[in-house]
């Protein structure tokens, strides 16, 4: 398959899987291009831009596009640490999100709550 | 060339401040307090009270003693404080005629000193005379005098103007008051409109704004034709490396790789090597990595920071230019 071709199958994938989820609390993506190694480019648009969530879009769109015969990675503009990318790996994917000491809290803010007098 | 990576300075002024062009000197002592301040040895501040740059010392700085491929001289046009501002048009001029194919004029004006009228005049006289291809702007004064990038009767006047001009890429001081500027005068919400209006033009601010540098990354990562320059924000690092780190990976985070500029600041800050050197080998510290989600610093990244992303904003083929620059000498 071209990567024209390709192009085509991953921006059809997107607007049916990714793009009205998106499009429902006005942001948008468009799918800009597919390297020859098979890396998708994706452009966030409207309320996407600037969007601090869009790193967590960014693994959906993984997820949803790595499905894709010779399809190997997606990229925009904007990356996150590897440390990070574990995490919404993890996280899109329902498994166990890698621990590390910048997780752990600074104080104990969550325990068990104190006996309530009757 | 560095390591292999284009280096084009954002930013680097010719300052003035003799005692024919200072007004009033507490602009020139706070800055000369705040250079001194982030400064260490290998990295030191010039004591500039009374002195202006000379263009031989500068050109020497610039591409004998450093990496340095092409530069932008920019005018400060802070006028409440210097007649000329601290940085006048003539002197960054005289540096591009003393090496035209390595330096780049940026223009300054200001509407209120000037008058709309006069500094619409004048910037066309920048451009034409002197063959400014940018243009600086400061918009905050003393006494609380200051102007908005989206006031459609001072301001629109001037993009189009520039549009005209064929200069699509204008230049703003955000944050860091140099004297008794008001802080609030100094956000960098009022491109946000401008911005919306002028699609076609690019708008880089300075400073990431300090201390509104969330709001500065921010507007950035919203709209696609603003963009960040690392100057003064990375003379911060010989004192306070990890401000720098955070300042870096959160723009790289939110912004992205292709809309940061590496600009020296010099001649405030005259090592100009220092600075292409330490940014040349930064590296995002694990700590940040983790707790943060900054993403390294990339050899791409790195390249278009230093260079790359300027030479786009102002059409300077890479390639070409190198060529041309092996056979040429700096400076004549």
């Amino acid at each position: 398959m071209s990567t024209d071709e390709l192009l085509g199958v991953v921006r059809r994938q997107v607007d049916q899987t990714i793009r009205p989820r998106i499009q429902a609390h006005g942001g948008d993506i468009s799918v800009d291009s597919v390297s020859a190694s098979g890396v998708v480019h994706v452009t966030f648009r409207a309320a996407c831009r600037g969007c601090g969530l869009r790193s967590v879009t960014t693994e959906a769109i993984r997820q949803s596009v790595l499905t894709i015969p010779g399809i190997s990675g997606v990229e925009h503009t904007t990356r996150v640490s590897e440390f990070a990318r574990e995490r919404l790996e993890a996280f899109a994917t329902g498994g166990t999100m890698p621990w590390s000491p910048a997780m752990e809290l600074p104080h104990p803010t969550v325990g068990p709550r104190a006996p309530v007098d009757p | 060339m560095h390591n292999g990576m284009f280096v084009f300075d954002n930013v680097v002024h010719m300052y003035d401040n003799t005692v024919e062009n200072v007004i009033d000197p507490v602009a020139m002592n706070f800055q000369e307090k705040f250079h001194h301040t982030y400064s260490r040895p290998g990295m030191e501040a010039e004591n500039y009270v009374g002195t202006h740059t000379e263009v031989q010392e500068a050109l020497v700085y610039l591409f004998e003693k450093s990496d340095t491929d092409m530069v932008m001289a920019q005018t400060v046009p802070l006028f409440s404080y210097w007649k000329q501002g601290f940085a006048p048009a003539w002197l960054q001029y005289k540096l591009k005629e003393a090496c035209p194919e390595r330096v780049l004029f940026c223009a300054g004006v200001d509407p209120l000193f000037q008058g709309l009228e006069g500094c619409l005049d004048e910037l066309e006289r920048q451009v034409v005379e002197w063959g400014a291809v940018s243009a600086k702007f400061y918009q905050a004064h003393a006494r609380g005098r200051s102007w908005r990038a989206d006031d459609p009767q001072v301001a629109y006047p001037i993009w189009e103007r520039c549009l005209e001009l064929g200069i699509d890429t204008v230049q703003f001081h955000k944050g860091i008051p140099l004297g008794h500027e008001f802080l609030e005068d100094l956000a960098p919400n009022d491109v946000q409109q401008a911005a919306a209006d002028f699609p076609q033009m690019n708008f880089i601010l300075h400073h990431f704004g300090l201390p509104h540098v969330d709001a500065t990354i921010n507007i950035a990562a919203r709209y696609e034709n603003v963009h960040l320059s690392l100057s003064a924000i990375l003379n911060l690092w010989p004192v306070s490396p990890w401000t720098v780190y955070e300042i870096l990976g959160k723009a790289l985070l939110n912004v992205g790789e292709d809309r940061i500029l590496y600009g020296s600041e010099a001649f405030a800050w005259p090592a100009v090597q220092a600075y292409i050197g330490a940014l040349g080998s930064m590296q995002m510290p694990e700590e940040l990595q983790d707790r943060y989600g900054y993403p390294e610093i990339t050899e791409t990244a790195r390249a278009k920071i230093l260079g790359l992303n300027f030479a786009k904003l102002m059409k300077v083929d890479v390639e070409a230019k190198l060529r041309e620059l092996s056979t040429v000498k700096a400076g004549g």
